[in-house]
Protein backbone atom coordinates (compact mmCIF):
# COMPACT_ATOMS: atom_id res chain seq x y z
CA UNK A 1 0.00 0.00 0.00
CA UNK A 2 1.55 3.52 -0.68
CA UNK A 3 2.67 5.58 2.01
CA UNK A 4 -0.22 8.41 1.40
CA UNK A 5 -3.17 5.00 1.10
CA UNK A 6 -1.83 4.14 4.70
CA UNK A 7 -2.20 6.75 6.27
CA UNK A 8 -5.43 7.62 4.66
CA UNK A 9 -6.50 3.80 5.86
CA UNK A 10 -4.87 5.10 9.37
CA UNK A 11 -6.98 7.97 9.62
CA UNK A 12 -10.49 6.18 8.63
CA UNK A 13 -9.54 3.52 11.54
CA UNK A 14 -9.23 6.31 13.63
CA UNK A 15 -12.91 7.82 12.53
CA UNK A 16 -13.97 3.94 14.02
CA UNK A 17 -12.63 4.80 16.95
CA UNK A 18 -9.73 2.67 16.87
CA UNK A 19 -6.87 3.79 19.42
CA UNK A 20 -4.39 1.25 18.10
CA UNK A 21 -4.68 3.08 14.40
CA UNK A 22 -4.97 6.83 16.13
CA UNK A 23 -1.15 5.46 18.07
CA UNK A 24 0.10 4.28 14.76
CA UNK A 25 -0.75 7.66 13.47
CA UNK A 26 0.26 9.44 16.35
CA UNK A 27 3.88 7.57 16.19
CA UNK A 28 4.00 8.72 12.67
CA UNK A 29 3.11 12.29 13.00
CA UNK A 30 4.43 13.01 16.72
CA UNK A 31 7.78 14.44 15.55
CA UNK A 32 5.91 16.22 12.40
CA UNK A 33 3.76 18.01 14.88
CA UNK A 34 6.34 18.98 17.52
CA UNK A 35 8.68 20.50 14.35
CA UNK A 36 5.92 22.51 13.36
CA UNK A 37 5.19 23.40 16.64
CA UNK A 38 9.04 24.74 17.30
CA UNK A 39 9.44 26.18 13.91
CA UNK A 40 6.05 28.50 14.44
CA UNK A 41 5.90 28.78 18.52
CA UNK A 42 9.47 28.50 19.06
CA UNK A 43 8.89 26.95 22.34
CA UNK A 44 8.91 23.30 23.50
CA UNK A 45 6.12 23.58 25.75
CA UNK A 46 3.68 25.20 23.41
CA UNK A 47 5.21 22.58 20.46
CA UNK A 48 4.09 19.91 23.12
CA UNK A 49 0.77 21.28 23.58
CA UNK A 50 0.26 21.77 19.72
CA UNK A 51 1.27 18.14 19.36
CA UNK A 52 -1.77 17.35 22.19
CA UNK A 53 -4.55 19.24 20.73
CA UNK A 54 -3.84 18.18 17.46
CA UNK A 55 -4.06 14.72 18.31
CA UNK A 56 -7.22 15.52 20.47
CA UNK A 57 -8.69 17.29 17.04
CA UNK A 58 -7.69 14.14 15.27
CA UNK A 59 -9.46 11.46 17.45
CA UNK A 60 -12.69 14.05 17.85
CA UNK A 61 -12.77 15.00 13.96
CA UNK A 62 -11.79 11.72 12.44
CA UNK A 63 -14.52 11.30 10.99
CA UNK A 64 -15.10 14.64 9.03
CA UNK A 65 -11.97 13.53 6.78
CA UNK A 66 -12.57 13.36 3.38
CA UNK A 67 -9.94 11.96 0.94
CA UNK A 68 -11.60 13.92 -1.48
CA UNK A 69 -10.10 17.02 -0.33
CA UNK A 70 -6.89 16.43 0.02
CA UNK A 71 -4.75 13.25 2.00
CA UNK A 72 -4.61 12.86 5.61
CA UNK A 73 -1.02 14.52 5.81
CA UNK A 74 -2.63 17.59 4.38
CA UNK A 75 -5.79 17.11 6.64
CA UNK A 76 -3.58 17.12 9.90
CA UNK A 77 -1.07 19.83 8.62
CA UNK A 78 -4.27 22.35 8.51
CA UNK A 79 -4.96 21.46 11.77
CA UNK A 80 -1.55 21.87 13.31
CA UNK A 81 -1.51 25.31 11.23
CA UNK A 82 -5.23 26.43 13.02
CA UNK A 83 -3.59 24.98 16.54
CA UNK A 84 -0.55 26.64 16.40
CA UNK A 85 -2.54 30.16 15.49
CA UNK A 86 -4.45 29.30 18.09
CA UNK A 87 -1.67 28.88 20.42
CA UNK A 88 0.43 31.78 18.70
CA UNK A 89 -2.82 34.53 19.73
CA UNK A 90 -3.40 33.14 23.53
CA UNK A 91 0.41 33.63 24.05
CA UNK A 92 0.51 37.21 22.62
CA UNK A 93 -2.06 38.04 25.25
CA UNK A 94 -0.22 36.74 28.15
CA UNK A 95 2.10 38.76 30.02
CA UNK A 96 5.93 38.79 29.00
CA UNK A 97 8.89 40.11 30.81
CA UNK A 98 10.98 42.78 29.23
CA UNK A 99 14.03 41.33 28.61
CA UNK A 100 12.21 38.22 26.82
CA UNK A 101 12.77 38.65 23.25
CA UNK A 102 9.82 38.89 20.88
CA UNK A 103 8.20 35.12 21.10
CA UNK A 104 5.13 35.41 18.63
CA UNK A 105 5.57 34.89 15.05
CA UNK A 106 3.67 37.63 13.29
CA UNK A 107 2.55 35.13 10.77
CA UNK A 108 3.47 31.19 10.05
CA UNK A 109 5.73 30.77 7.64
CA UNK A 110 3.53 27.64 5.86
CA UNK A 111 5.24 26.90 2.83
CA UNK A 112 8.63 26.36 4.65
CA UNK A 113 6.95 24.39 7.31
CA UNK A 114 5.05 22.33 4.78
CA UNK A 115 8.51 21.28 3.46
CA UNK A 116 10.17 20.59 6.65
CA UNK A 117 6.65 18.52 7.65
CA UNK A 118 7.03 16.28 4.81
CA UNK A 119 10.86 15.91 5.23
CA UNK A 120 10.04 14.59 8.56
CA UNK A 121 7.68 12.43 7.57
CA UNK A 122 9.35 10.91 5.33
CA UNK A 123 12.32 10.39 7.18
CA UNK A 124 10.42 8.16 9.85
CA UNK A 125 9.82 6.22 7.13
CA UNK A 126 13.79 5.09 6.95
CA UNK A 127 14.82 2.09 8.24
CA UNK A 128 15.97 2.98 12.04
CA UNK A 129 19.25 2.61 11.22
CA UNK A 130 19.68 5.40 8.66
CA UNK A 131 17.17 7.88 10.00
CA UNK A 132 19.30 7.91 13.49
CA UNK A 133 22.43 8.81 11.46
CA UNK A 134 20.67 11.27 9.22
CA UNK A 135 18.74 13.09 13.01
CA UNK A 136 22.69 13.37 14.18
CA UNK A 137 24.46 14.46 11.35
CA UNK A 138 21.80 17.09 9.71
CA UNK A 139 20.00 17.71 13.10
CA UNK A 140 23.01 18.28 15.66
CA UNK A 141 25.48 19.27 12.79
CA UNK A 142 27.69 15.90 14.02
CA UNK A 143 30.63 14.94 11.26
CA UNK A 144 30.80 11.24 10.39
CA UNK A 145 33.34 10.52 12.29
CA UNK A 146 31.36 12.11 15.46
CA UNK A 147 28.27 9.93 14.42
CA UNK A 148 30.83 6.60 14.15
CA UNK A 149 31.75 7.31 17.73
CA UNK A 150 28.47 8.67 18.78
CA UNK A 151 26.85 5.22 17.69
CA UNK A 152 30.03 2.88 18.20
CA UNK A 153 29.99 2.23 14.84
CA UNK A 154 32.66 1.95 12.11
CA UNK A 155 33.08 4.96 10.00
CA UNK A 156 32.68 2.77 6.59
CA UNK A 157 28.98 1.66 8.42
CA UNK A 158 28.00 5.50 8.63
CA UNK A 159 29.29 6.37 5.59
CA UNK A 160 27.00 3.70 3.72
CA UNK A 161 24.14 3.75 6.00
CA UNK A 162 23.76 8.01 5.41
CA UNK A 163 24.83 7.23 1.54
CA UNK A 164 21.89 4.99 1.49
CA UNK A 165 19.35 7.08 3.54
CA UNK A 166 20.10 10.23 1.64
CA UNK A 167 19.36 8.29 -1.35
CA UNK A 168 15.89 6.82 0.09
CA UNK A 169 14.99 10.18 1.32
CA UNK A 170 15.42 11.91 -2.38
CA UNK A 171 13.31 9.48 -4.12
CA UNK A 172 10.36 9.93 -1.23
CA UNK A 173 10.65 13.64 -1.55
CA UNK A 174 10.76 13.66 -5.51
CA UNK A 175 7.98 11.64 -4.63
CA UNK A 176 6.08 14.30 -2.53
CA UNK A 177 7.43 16.80 -5.21
CA UNK A 178 9.58 18.70 -2.21
CA UNK A 179 13.02 18.37 -4.39
CA UNK A 180 13.12 18.25 -8.21
CA UNK A 181 13.14 15.23 -10.12
CA UNK A 182 16.79 14.86 -12.09
CA UNK A 183 16.81 15.62 -15.51
CA UNK A 184 19.71 13.06 -15.91
CA UNK B 1 41.67 7.77 -9.50
CA UNK B 2 38.61 6.51 -7.36
CA UNK B 3 36.40 4.88 -8.71
CA UNK B 4 32.68 5.94 -8.40
CA UNK B 5 31.27 3.65 -6.09
CA UNK B 6 33.95 4.84 -3.73
CA UNK B 7 33.45 8.88 -4.44
CA UNK B 8 29.78 8.34 -3.96
CA UNK B 9 29.61 6.95 -0.38
CA UNK B 10 32.04 10.13 -0.11
CA UNK B 11 29.99 12.77 -1.45
CA UNK B 12 27.75 13.98 2.03
CA UNK B 13 31.01 14.19 3.85
CA UNK B 14 32.29 16.28 0.65
CA UNK B 15 29.12 18.26 0.42
CA UNK B 16 29.22 18.94 4.37
CA UNK B 17 33.38 19.76 3.55
CA UNK B 18 34.63 16.96 6.16
CA UNK B 19 36.99 15.98 3.40
CA UNK B 20 40.68 17.10 4.41
CA UNK B 21 42.65 18.99 1.31
CA UNK B 22 44.03 16.39 0.04
CA UNK B 23 40.80 14.41 -0.21
CA UNK B 24 38.39 17.36 -1.69
CA UNK B 25 41.06 17.33 -4.53
CA UNK B 26 41.17 14.38 -5.77
CA UNK B 27 37.35 14.04 -5.34
CA UNK B 28 36.98 17.49 -7.46
CA UNK B 29 39.78 15.94 -10.04
CA UNK B 30 36.83 12.73 -10.47
CA UNK B 31 33.70 14.91 -10.46
CA UNK B 32 35.48 17.29 -13.18
CA UNK B 33 35.37 13.81 -15.44
CA UNK B 34 32.58 11.96 -14.39
CA UNK B 35 28.98 13.29 -14.94
CA UNK B 36 27.29 10.58 -13.05
CA UNK B 37 28.92 11.27 -10.28
CA UNK B 38 28.29 15.42 -10.67
CA UNK B 39 25.29 14.97 -10.85
CA UNK B 40 24.34 12.45 -8.16
CA UNK B 41 26.63 15.22 -5.97
CA UNK B 42 23.94 17.92 -6.98
CA UNK B 43 20.61 15.07 -6.20
CA UNK B 44 22.17 14.71 -3.12
CA UNK B 45 22.95 18.98 -2.67
CA UNK B 46 19.57 19.33 -2.60
CA UNK B 47 18.10 16.77 -0.55
CA UNK B 48 21.02 17.74 2.21
CA UNK B 49 20.09 21.89 1.90
CA UNK B 50 16.41 20.97 2.55
CA UNK B 51 17.65 18.34 5.55
CA UNK B 52 19.71 21.26 6.79
CA UNK B 53 16.38 23.61 7.37
CA UNK B 54 13.65 21.17 7.91
CA UNK B 55 14.09 21.25 12.04
CA UNK B 56 15.68 18.13 13.02
CA UNK B 57 17.42 19.43 15.78
CA UNK B 58 13.89 19.45 17.70
CA UNK B 59 12.90 15.83 18.88
CA UNK B 60 9.70 15.65 20.72
CA UNK B 61 10.45 14.46 24.38
CA UNK B 62 10.09 10.71 25.31
CA UNK B 63 7.47 11.14 27.53
CA UNK B 64 4.87 13.12 25.08
CA UNK B 65 3.70 9.88 23.27
CA UNK B 66 2.13 8.19 26.50
CA UNK B 67 0.81 11.48 28.23
CA UNK B 68 -0.98 12.12 25.33
CA UNK B 69 -2.55 9.31 24.06
CA UNK B 70 -2.89 8.34 27.98
CA UNK B 71 -5.09 11.78 27.62
CA UNK B 72 -6.94 10.90 25.15
CA UNK B 73 -8.38 7.55 25.91
CA UNK B 74 -10.36 9.73 28.12
CA UNK B 75 -12.44 11.30 25.46
CA UNK B 76 -15.21 9.76 23.65
CA UNK B 77 -14.05 8.11 20.46
CA UNK B 78 -14.97 9.77 17.00
CA UNK B 79 -17.77 7.50 16.31
CA UNK B 80 -19.64 8.68 19.71
CA UNK B 81 -18.23 5.56 22.52
CA UNK B 82 -17.23 6.50 25.75
CA UNK B 83 -13.30 6.97 25.89
CA UNK B 84 -11.88 3.58 27.47
CA UNK B 85 -11.54 4.96 31.55
CA UNK B 86 -14.37 6.55 31.49
CA UNK B 87 -16.80 3.74 29.80
CA UNK B 88 -17.65 2.43 33.44
CA UNK B 89 -19.98 5.15 33.51
CA UNK B 90 -23.42 6.09 32.61
CA UNK B 91 -23.44 9.83 30.81
CA UNK B 92 -26.31 10.37 32.84
CA UNK B 93 -24.23 10.01 35.90
CA UNK B 94 -21.37 12.11 34.54
CA UNK B 95 -23.45 14.75 33.79
CA UNK B 96 -25.52 15.06 37.18
CA UNK B 97 -22.56 15.67 39.90
CA UNK B 98 -19.39 14.38 40.54
CA UNK B 99 -17.82 13.16 43.75
CA UNK B 100 -14.35 13.46 44.16
CA UNK B 101 -12.49 11.19 46.53
CA UNK B 102 -9.36 12.57 47.80
CA UNK B 103 -6.18 11.04 47.98
CA UNK B 104 -3.16 12.64 49.65
CA UNK B 105 0.55 11.76 49.32
CA UNK B 106 1.88 11.20 52.26
CA UNK B 107 4.76 13.52 51.68
CA UNK B 108 1.99 16.16 51.00
CA UNK B 109 0.12 15.42 54.29
CA UNK B 110 0.54 18.49 55.46
CA UNK B 111 -0.90 20.53 52.74
CA UNK B 112 -3.93 18.88 52.46
CA UNK B 113 -6.31 19.60 49.99
CA UNK B 114 -9.57 19.95 50.75
CA UNK B 115 -12.03 18.75 47.86
CA UNK B 116 -15.95 19.42 48.32
CA UNK B 117 -18.20 17.72 46.66
CA UNK B 118 -21.13 19.57 45.40
CA UNK B 119 -25.13 17.69 44.57
CA UNK B 120 -26.06 20.94 42.69
CA UNK B 121 -27.23 20.70 39.04
CA UNK B 122 -25.01 22.28 36.86
CA UNK B 123 -26.27 25.21 35.05
CA UNK B 124 -24.71 25.83 31.27
CA UNK B 125 -21.63 27.23 31.98
CA UNK B 126 -18.83 28.76 34.78
CA UNK B 127 -20.89 32.23 35.58
CA UNK B 128 -22.15 30.73 38.76
CA UNK B 129 -18.60 29.65 39.32
CA UNK B 130 -18.02 32.39 41.81
CA UNK B 131 -21.06 31.72 43.81
CA UNK B 132 -20.06 28.02 44.52
CA UNK B 133 -16.60 29.04 45.37
CA UNK B 134 -18.27 31.62 47.78
CA UNK B 135 -20.65 28.13 49.03
CA UNK B 136 -16.78 26.19 49.47
CA UNK B 137 -15.49 28.88 51.17
CA UNK B 138 -18.84 29.29 53.56
CA UNK B 139 -18.61 25.61 54.46
CA UNK B 140 -14.56 25.90 55.15
CA UNK B 141 -14.83 28.50 57.87
CA UNK B 142 -13.21 32.33 57.52
CA UNK B 143 -10.66 31.44 55.20
CA UNK B 144 -9.86 34.99 53.84
CA UNK B 145 -10.20 38.08 51.65
CA UNK B 146 -10.35 37.42 47.90
CA UNK B 147 -6.84 38.78 46.73
CA UNK B 148 -7.40 37.97 42.78
CA UNK B 149 -9.59 35.53 40.18
CA UNK B 150 -7.76 32.84 38.49
CA UNK B 151 -8.71 31.62 35.10
CA UNK B 152 -7.54 28.28 34.22
CA UNK B 153 -6.99 27.20 30.16
CA UNK B 154 -7.04 24.09 29.48
CA UNK B 155 -4.35 21.69 28.01
CA UNK B 156 -5.37 20.94 24.77
CA UNK B 157 -9.20 20.35 23.97
CA UNK B 158 -10.33 18.55 27.15
CA UNK B 159 -13.74 19.78 27.46
CA UNK B 160 -12.42 20.96 30.82
CA UNK B 161 -13.15 24.19 31.79
CA UNK B 162 -12.32 26.09 35.39
CA UNK B 163 -12.53 29.15 37.11
CA UNK B 164 -10.80 29.75 40.61
CA UNK B 165 -9.71 32.60 43.09
CA UNK B 166 -6.40 33.17 45.28
CA UNK B 167 -7.56 34.04 48.80
CA UNK B 168 -5.48 35.26 51.53
CA UNK B 169 -6.19 33.78 54.92
CA UNK B 170 -5.96 35.70 58.28
CA UNK B 171 -2.71 34.00 59.19
CA UNK B 172 -1.17 35.52 55.73
CA UNK B 173 -0.86 31.84 54.43
CA UNK B 174 -2.72 31.60 50.66
CA UNK B 175 -5.00 29.75 50.02
CA UNK B 176 -6.46 28.27 46.02
CA UNK B 177 -9.82 27.47 45.60
CA UNK B 178 -10.84 26.14 42.19
CA UNK B 179 -13.82 25.28 40.55
CA UNK B 180 -13.69 22.99 37.75
CA UNK B 181 -16.56 21.28 35.41
CA UNK B 182 -16.10 18.29 32.82
CA UNK B 183 -12.83 16.47 34.72
CA UNK B 184 -12.69 13.12 33.59
CA UNK B 185 -12.84 10.27 35.32
CA UNK B 186 -9.44 9.20 36.73
CA UNK B 187 -8.20 6.46 34.55
CA UNK B 188 -6.54 3.54 36.51
CA UNK B 189 -3.49 3.78 37.95
CA UNK B 190 -3.71 7.56 38.08
CA UNK B 191 -4.34 10.85 40.30
CA UNK B 192 -5.14 14.28 39.65
CA UNK B 193 -2.14 16.47 41.17
CA UNK B 194 -1.92 20.51 42.11
CA UNK B 195 0.93 22.10 41.48
CA UNK B 196 2.36 25.54 41.87
CA UNK B 197 4.91 26.42 39.52
CA UNK B 198 7.77 28.91 39.30
CA UNK B 199 11.68 29.69 38.44
CA UNK B 200 12.45 27.60 41.50
CA UNK B 201 10.58 24.37 39.91
CA UNK B 202 7.37 22.74 40.88
CA UNK B 203 5.47 22.53 44.18
CA UNK B 204 2.55 19.66 44.86
CA UNK B 205 -0.21 21.17 46.58
CA UNK B 206 -1.72 17.84 47.01
CA UNK B 207 -3.63 15.15 44.90
CA UNK B 208 -7.18 13.71 44.47
CA UNK B 209 -9.19 11.81 42.55
CA UNK B 210 -12.70 12.44 40.08
CA UNK B 211 -14.76 9.00 40.66
CA UNK B 212 -17.83 10.12 38.79
CA UNK B 213 -19.95 13.47 38.25
CA UNK B 214 -19.30 16.52 36.36
CA UNK B 215 -18.45 19.47 38.16
CA UNK B 216 -16.16 19.91 41.85
CA UNK B 217 -14.24 22.29 43.93
CA UNK B 218 -11.07 22.16 45.66
CA UNK B 219 -9.28 24.49 47.89
CA UNK B 220 -5.82 24.06 48.54
CA UNK B 221 -3.48 25.51 51.25
CA UNK B 222 -0.49 27.05 49.45
CA UNK B 223 2.64 26.34 51.30
CA UNK B 224 4.65 28.86 49.23
CA UNK B 225 4.83 32.83 48.09
CA UNK B 226 2.31 32.91 45.14
CA UNK B 227 5.07 35.34 43.86
CA UNK B 228 7.36 33.13 43.72
CA UNK B 229 5.59 30.40 42.14
CA UNK B 230 2.87 32.14 39.90
CA UNK B 231 1.28 29.40 37.85
CA UNK B 232 -1.02 26.96 39.47
CA UNK B 233 -1.12 23.06 37.38
CA UNK B 234 -3.20 20.25 37.42
CA UNK B 235 -2.08 17.68 35.79
CA UNK B 236 -2.76 13.77 34.92
CA UNK B 237 0.02 12.17 37.34
CA UNK B 238 0.92 8.35 37.01
CA UNK B 239 0.64 6.41 40.10
CA UNK B 240 4.35 5.41 40.48
CA UNK B 241 5.84 7.13 43.80
CA UNK B 242 7.76 9.48 41.35
CA UNK B 243 6.97 12.86 43.52
CA UNK B 244 8.04 14.59 40.81
CA UNK B 245 5.63 16.34 37.70
CA UNK B 246 5.31 14.12 35.04
CA UNK B 247 2.32 13.65 33.77
CA UNK B 248 0.59 15.65 31.30
CA UNK B 249 -1.35 18.96 32.26
CA UNK B 250 -4.77 19.15 32.04
CA UNK B 251 -5.62 22.53 33.79
CA UNK B 252 -2.98 25.52 34.04
CA UNK B 253 -3.89 29.24 34.93
CA UNK B 254 -1.54 32.57 36.12
CA UNK B 255 -1.72 33.91 39.91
Amino acid sequence: MARADAENELLRAVARGDPDALGELYRAFERPLYSVGMRWLSDPKLAEELVQEVTFRIWRRATTFDVRRGAASSWIFGIARNVAADLARERARRPIAVADPPRVQETLDEEKAWEAWQVSLELKRLPRQQQEIIELAYGRDMTQAEVARTLGIPLGTVKTRLYAGLKSLRRSLVERGVVEESSR
Amino acid sequence: MKRCSEVRLDLPAYLSGELDHASAAAFDEHLAACGACLGELSELDLVTAVLSHSGLEHSPPGHLEHEVLTLVTLEPDPAGREGSSTKDLSRASRLQGRSIRLVLAPALAAAAVTLAAFGMAWRSDLSNARDRIQAMQQQLGPTGAPVRAISFVESGSTGVSARGELVRQPDGNHRIVVWAKGLPHTPAGHHYEVWLSGEQGWVSAGSFQVSDGNSMTLSCPVGVSPAAYPEVWITLEPDDGDPRRTGPSVLRASL
